[in-house]
């Protein structure tokens, strides 16, 4: 049994006091959460023709695993998470999440996009943006606002319900974009250099926030980003791309003890290797 | 506390300019016209007891009732219409290729252009008037709602692939809202132009409203008169502009 | 082969609409005294400029509304440069701005008749007067909304009121001043066209009003038709050198 299937019923159970659960997590089905990519190639329509930004790509992810996905800037790690959610489709081999074959965004699948001004609506306060993806998965009206304040309370947000996005520092944006791609209970996370635009105290805050919810909800989560520190701090493996056409040139396990902690983490000799590590994979990219 | 007292006396300082600039140039126009500097314009002194007695009569209110009811017609008519188009044309790109040369064609048509035609094809009547008005009208509205629209769509675009919406909740959900307040910025400025087109068609043809009483007056050779109608068409114009403000102001961000 | 698919949808409606004017005179929906059938208005048209000075009054209808044009930035950019400077002059005038500006302008044409009578220099005052309002503003807005570091840089290298306002100010501004160049040529034409049609004197606009008291409907299309591509010409114009005052400011 997945760790998946063991935790989310919890979370709706916990603040609903018992209410029907919102998705019925007990009946899941074993892969739920996991990610097959095999032999994935894609070229974008109309850019030189027979150029594949993405060529015979092969990885998979385990339910409940945290990677983040790493590479120079342009290899295609946003093209990736574009095809792992459906945004677009695959030339040559075959995307499984949640062992079904992708075609169009799935159901239990939340994106974090990088941008927040592309993602949250500017007319909608805080709560109602939240409550934006449980009306698209068609949670019955009583139960959103709940499940929105709950979402928000996880990514430490509480209290600023009727804030306008525009009226929210980047970083209260991006936590709020992650409530929501939370809200409607997702098994499988993407997030595309999330935390990029944010400075670093607000940038570390975020990233306990987020492994704090990985952790009690038993997400899968795909995370691209461009800092080496941030990639091996969250994760439990890097997957490390180059360039023309993107393929996977290495993978590291992070065996680093959770739950993490910025200081302590960050100062550990197996941290300050791996990153020696992956730096010289990088560096000679 | 004082910021706003003090804002409070620039409004008062700036306002007290503004009645000294209108005081200035009312005393000019009296001197022009009593230093014989410009012929056939009629004094202050005539134009305003003019303008009391207008105020007095039923045929200034009947007409600037007609003339309104007029732009109010042609702007529901226009705003209905080019919600539609815009939507249509700002979701869906096949729909922009369909729609948007023809579009950027007739926008440019001078509507006064369209006068002649429509009074062959409706009369002298109130049917031109809320014709031409609504030709006019239809393009501030129609542009603002595509372009607003046709924005939202390529900012969400992957948002709203992401949240699984169908077209009917994209359109309810993103792009109705999104768009409001372009579209009530587009209604405010279309209902100046259909005022403008009301007044001139009723001025060219139409025996009817606040365009027709100003003419007839200036055909008479009634100066005063027709000053008096000038000026309240300006102060109706600047009403109406004014009210459509403050309501477009009211309504962003609710 | 996209892109002819394209280019027939772009084509599509306007063949359409023309197919159902034919289709509909030919049907007999309409009576066709009061619309005449595409070939005959070709035809006006045809005529129209070989024979009837059509040609001639759409130069006339053109030159006057680009003179009063000419005019009215003549007028407007110095006008909006002083009351974006000057808060007094700002404030004292700003009232009746805005009671001008809301003033539909085909309202002081008869005044205007009354004083200068019919006639070339009543065309321009009224285009100039309708023409004013936009470039007016636009100068307003662009000269306020100079930014600040452009301010400071004049300031830096000391240069004077009058220097600041010609090589920092106004040059910022260019990009409105020219949108409001573009907004009020679309309103030249329509006072120049109206001036016409109440005058009598010559153009587009009084052609097209004797033609109708003559019943000749389909030189009305004819002309009507002309006047519309007029309007779209003269906007691609204005269009095309907004855009070059905008790139300059790029670079
Ligand atoms: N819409 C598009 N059309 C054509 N080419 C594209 C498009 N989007 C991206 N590309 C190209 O595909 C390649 C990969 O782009 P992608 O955005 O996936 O890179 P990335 O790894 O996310 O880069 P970054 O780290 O800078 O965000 C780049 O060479 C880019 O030029
Ligand atoms: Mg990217």
């Amino acid at each position: 049994m997945s760790m998946r299937t063991r935790l989310a019923p919890a979370l709706a159970d916990t603040h609903l006091d018992g209410e029907t659960k919102v998705t019925d997590r007990s009946a899941a089905p074993e892969g739920t959460g996991s990610i097959k990519v095999s032999g994935v190639g894609y070229g974008y329509p109309g850019v030189r023709t027979g150029q594949r930004v993405i060529d015979d790509l092969e990885f998979s992810v385990r339910p409940g695993e945290f990677v983040c996905i790493v590479g120079p800037s342009g290899c295609g790690k946003t093209t990736l998470l574009k095809l792992l959610s459906g945004l677009i489709a695959p030339e040559a081999g075959s995307i499984l999440v949640n062992d079904e074959a992708v075609s169009g965004p799935p159901e239990n699948l939340g994106f974090v996009f990088q941008d927040h001004g592309r993602a949250l609506l500017p007319w909608r306060n805080a709560v109602r943006n939240v409550e934006f993806s449980l009306e698209a998965a068609r949670v019955p009206r009583r139960r959103r606002k709940d499940m929105a304040r709950d979402a928000l309370r996880r990514v430490h947000l509480p209290d600023v319900e009727n804030l306008y996005p525009a009226q929210m520092s980047g970083g209260m944006q991006q936590r709020l974009q992650i409530a929501r791609a939370l809200a409607a209970t997702p098994s499988v996370l993407l997030m595309d250099e999330p935390f990029a635009a944010l400075d670093a105290l607000t940038r570390f805050a975020l990233e306990d926030a987020l492994l704090e919810v990985w952790q009690e909800l038993g997400l899968t989560v795909v995370f691209v980003t461009h800092d080496l520190d941030e990639a091996i701090y969250l994760a439990d493996r890097v997957i490390v791309l180059r360039r023309g056409p993107a393929h996977v040139v290495r993978e590291v396990r992070v065996d680093l003890e959770r739950p993490r902690d910025q200081g302590r983490t960050r100062a550990e000799k197996d941290f300050v290797a791996l990153r020696y590590e992956l730096f010289e994979t990088i560096r000679t990219l | 506390m004082s910021r706003t007292a003090s804002g409070l006396t620039a409004a008062i300082r700036s306002s007290l300019l503004g009645l000294v600039g209108v005081a200035g140039l009312t005393a000019v126009w009296a001197g022009a016209v009593a230093g014989g500097l410009i012929d056939g314009v009629p004094s202050p002194a005539e134009v305003f007891p003019a303008l009391t007695d207008q105020l007095q009569a039923s045929e200034l209110w009947r007409a600037t009732g007609h003339t309104l009811g007029m732009t109010a017609a042609a702007t529901a008519i226009a705003t209905v219409v080019a919600v539609l188009l815009g939507t249509a044309v700002g979701m869906s790109a096949a729909m922009d290729r369909l729609l948007g040369s023809t579009i950027n064609t007739l926008r440019f048509v001078p509507p006064v252009a369209l006068i002649p035609v429509v009074l062959l094809l409706m009369g002298f009547g109130p049917g031109s008037e809320i014709a031409v008005g609504a030709f006019a009208a239809l393009w501030p509205v129609l542009l603002n709602v595509a372009s607003a629209t046709s924005d939202l769509r390529h900012r969400f675009e992957d948002m709203t692939k992401i949240e699984r919406l169908n077209p009917v909740r994209k359109l309810v959900t993103v792009y109705v809202p999104g768009a409001l307040p372009a579209t009530i910025t587009g209604v405010r400025l279309a209902a100046a132009l259909a005022l403008i087109l009301v007044v001139a068609i009723e001025m060219l043809a139409v025996p009817q409203g606040l365009g027709h009483q100003l003419r007839f007056a200036g055909d008479a050779l009634q100066l005063p008169t027709m000053y008096a109608y000038i000026l309240w068409t300006g102060v109706v114009g600047l009403l109406l502009n004014t009210v459509l403000l403050a309501g477009e102001r009211r309504l962003r961000w609710t | 082969m996209k892109h002819a698919t394209h280019v027939a949808q772009r084509l599509a409606l306007p063949v359409a609409l023309v197919g159902l004017w034919q289709l509909a005179v030919n049907a007999g929906w309409v009576n066709t005294v009061f619309v005449p059938p595409p070939a005959d208005v070709l035809e006006a048209g045809y005529d129209g400029f070989t024979e009837n000075g059509l040609l001639q009054a759409t130069a006339s209808t053109t030159g006057r509304a680009l003179l009063g044009l000419a005019i009215a930035a003549a007028v407007a950019i110095p006008a909006g440069l002083l009351f974006a400077i000057s808060e007094l002059v700002d404030s004292l005038t700003s009232p009746v701005r805005e009671f001008f500006r809301s003033l539909p302008t085909v309202t002081v044409i008869p005044a205007l008749m009354v004083v200068v009578g019919p006639g070339d220099s009543l065309t321009l005052l009224a285009v100039a007067f309708g023409a004013v309002w936009p470039v007016l503003l636009g100068t307003m807005l662009g000269v306020r909304q100079t930014d600040q570091t452009l301010l400071d840089v004049a300031k830096v290298h000391r240069l004077s009121a009058w220097d600041s306002v010609f090589r920092v100010r106004l040059p910022a501004a260019l990009p409105q001043i020219m949108t409001g160049l573009r907004i009020s040529l679309a309103i030249a034409l329509v006072i120049a066209l109206v001036v016409e049609m109440m005058s009598g004197h010559g153009g587009l606009g009084s052609l097209v009003v004797e033609a109708r008291s003559r019943f000749r409907n389909a030189d009305v299309f004819a002309i009507v038709a002309v006047i519309g591509v007029v309007g779209l010409a003269l906007n691609a114009l204005m269009v095309r050198v907004e855009r070059r005052s905008q790139r300059a400011r790029v670079v």
